[in-house]
């Protein structure tokens, strides 16, 4: 015998699959700033096109697993390919002064979209590639309790590995090369080596994100990867605190969180038709950005650096 | 059209770099990305997504054998070496030219020999966005305009910077010659979509040659 539902049970259910949907996308989103920060917060790598490679990830996940492989076929092919691009990035790049890498690293993004947007036969062009397939049957599209548990895990997984590596004596040297070059020489540690390894670290998380992203959302399209999307994370990062893992997830937990509360600036009886109300999310956060930088600066002023 | 605008700007890149008094390469790359959103947005907020064109007549191009150029092309090409060349007269022969390459090379030493640096600096401040107004306007005389496109254009005007030579007018001149060259004639092997790439190529086989700037005399 089923039950009708009623009318308040169908609004309740609802609220928990938007609650859900975005609990999963702070967890996977987490992963990136999370990734950045190592690169950034950690080791002093000026990444500007980290989407790249969380949309190696994604792309690797969707060509693979709508080929017919196994999912974890798609993921780890995904990591290997970012680990990749980040190896030939970094060796081609991280010995250019920061400024020229900030530049190549955003031109690498940019460029590795337009190609996902012109190699038809392999990404289905601007049109993108549909039907990924889900880990979970959910009761509704975007909510499956598994997957949110299956993002949590990844996410606690990369927490506690990010924290394992930043208070090693890796971190340390890591920390050593940020804040200056040449004493980490002088003690035997080639910067680049490790510069190196914090991009391919970060390169790896990114495109685990970008796996699941692809799961959770069951389309890829090249627009999801443009390098505003670099500069939310690079948001996220600066709101949690430079160098600081669990600030990474609070920082794109309250990032995320003011997102999509401005969805209910029409319930409050501000009415903004969508194209306007996207166009002023991205200049709010052009203008945090800035903000943000200022903050920091205050702050590593006193602390005397960056 | 272009006063308001220029104005507008000026003031907010007074605003945003001289007041906030942001120092060190990075936190202004950043700052600047960020304006660079914000600004386009901000555009696409009050004037919509959707492609513009200048009203300019359709006119059949004039035939100089080798060349064929419509009279907005010649314009265009007259006013890039008109604004290149007072650029370099400005800054080899003027005081004031003299008084901001001192500021590139030494800001210190400028403020030690009595020269407002702030002043001086809004005065750059205003000479890049002017320039920068007139290459959109030129822009837009020849394309249509969209309010995101600045994002398909830094590849290759940060290959041609650096490819020229970075505080070097006529290098900048020749750099983004020889890159849009290299783009255009790119497109008889590749596929028109891959120009953008084209660019970067050149910019990441400059930097691999010589890791800071082509024409850089420093380390």
């Amino acid at each position: 015998v089923s039950v009708r539902p009623t009318e308040r049970n169908l609004e309740q259910a609802a609220v928990s699959n938007y609650l859900l949907s975005i609990a999963v996308v702070i967890c996977i989103q987490s992963l990136v700033t999370l990734s950045l920060n190592f690169q950034f917060g950690i080791t002093g790598i000026v990444n500007c096109g980290q989407v790249a490679f969380f949309a190696i990830g994604s792309y690797a996940s969707a060509i693979l697993t709508t080929a017919g492989y196994p999912l974890a076929v798609g993921v780890i092919v995904g990591i290997l390919v970012a680990i990749v691009a980040g190896i030939a990035v970094g060796l081609s790049t991280l010995r250019l002064r920061e400024d020229y890498f900030a530049i190549m690293t955003l031109g690498f993004a940019e460029v590795l979209r337009m190609l996902a947007r012109n190699l038809s036969w392999l990404t289905s062009g601007p049109s993108g590639i549909a039907g990924i397939p889900k880990l979970f049957n959910g009761r509704d599209q975007y909510y499956s309790l598994e997957f949110f548990a299956v993002v949590v895990v990844a996410l606690l997984l990369a927490l506690g590995a990010c924290n394992l590596l930043t208070a090693s004596p890796l971190g340390r040297t890591l920390r050593a090369v940020r804040d200056d070059e040449i004493a980490a020489m002088a003690i035997g540690k080639n910067p680049l080596h490790f510069r190196l390894l914090a991009l391919i670290w970060g390169a790896g998380l990114a495109s685990l994100a970008g796996s699941l992203w692809a799961h959770y959302v069951s389309y890829v399209v090249p627009d999801q990867f443009t390098s505003e999307a670099t500069f939310y994370v690079w948001m996220a990062m600066m709101i949690g605190g430079l160098g600081s893992m669990i600030g990474s997830v609070g920082g794109t937990a309250l990032l995320f969180a003011l997102l999509e509360g401005s969805r209910f600036l029409d319930d409050m009886n501000v009415h903004i038709d969508a194209s306007r109300l996207a166009s002023l999310r991205q200049i709010l956060i052009g203008l945090g950005l800035i903000l943000l930088i200022k903050l920091e600066r205050n702050r590593s002023r006193r602390l005397g650096r960056l | 059209v272009k006063v308001p605008s220029r104005t507008f700007a000026i003031v907010l890149a007074w605003l945003v770099f001289e007041r906030l008094r942001i120092t060190g390469v990075i936190p202004l790359l950043v700052v600047s990305i960020g304006l660079a959103i914000a600004m386009r947005y901000a555009i696409q907020f009050f004037f919509g997504p959707d492609y513009q064109q200048f009203p300019t007549p359709i006119e059949r191009p004039h035939d100089f054998g080798l060349f064929k150029l419509t009279t907005v092309q010649m314009t265009t090409i007259a006013v890039a070496v008109i604004v290149v060349l007072a650029l370099r007269l400005v800054l080899v022969y003027t005081k004031l030219g003299r008084i901001l390459r001192a500021l590139a090379d030494n800001p210190t030493l400028c403020e030690v020999a009595g020269i407002d640096t702030t002043l001086f600096r809004a005065i750059a401040w205003m000479v890049i966005v002017g320039l920068a107004a007139i290459a959109g306007v030129l822009l837009g005389l020849n394309f249509v305009i969209q309010p995101t496109m600045g994002w398909d254009f830094f590849i290759p005007i940060f290959s041609a910077a650096i490819l020229g030579g970075v505080g070097n007018v006529q290098g900048a001149l020749a750099g983004s010659l020889l890159i849009g060259l290299t783009q255009e004639y790119s497109t008889l092997i590749l596929p028109p979509a891959y120009k953008e790439i084209v660019s970067f190529v050149v910019l990441a086989l400059c930097l691999f040659v010589r890791p800071n700037g082509i024409w850089s005399r420093r380390r």
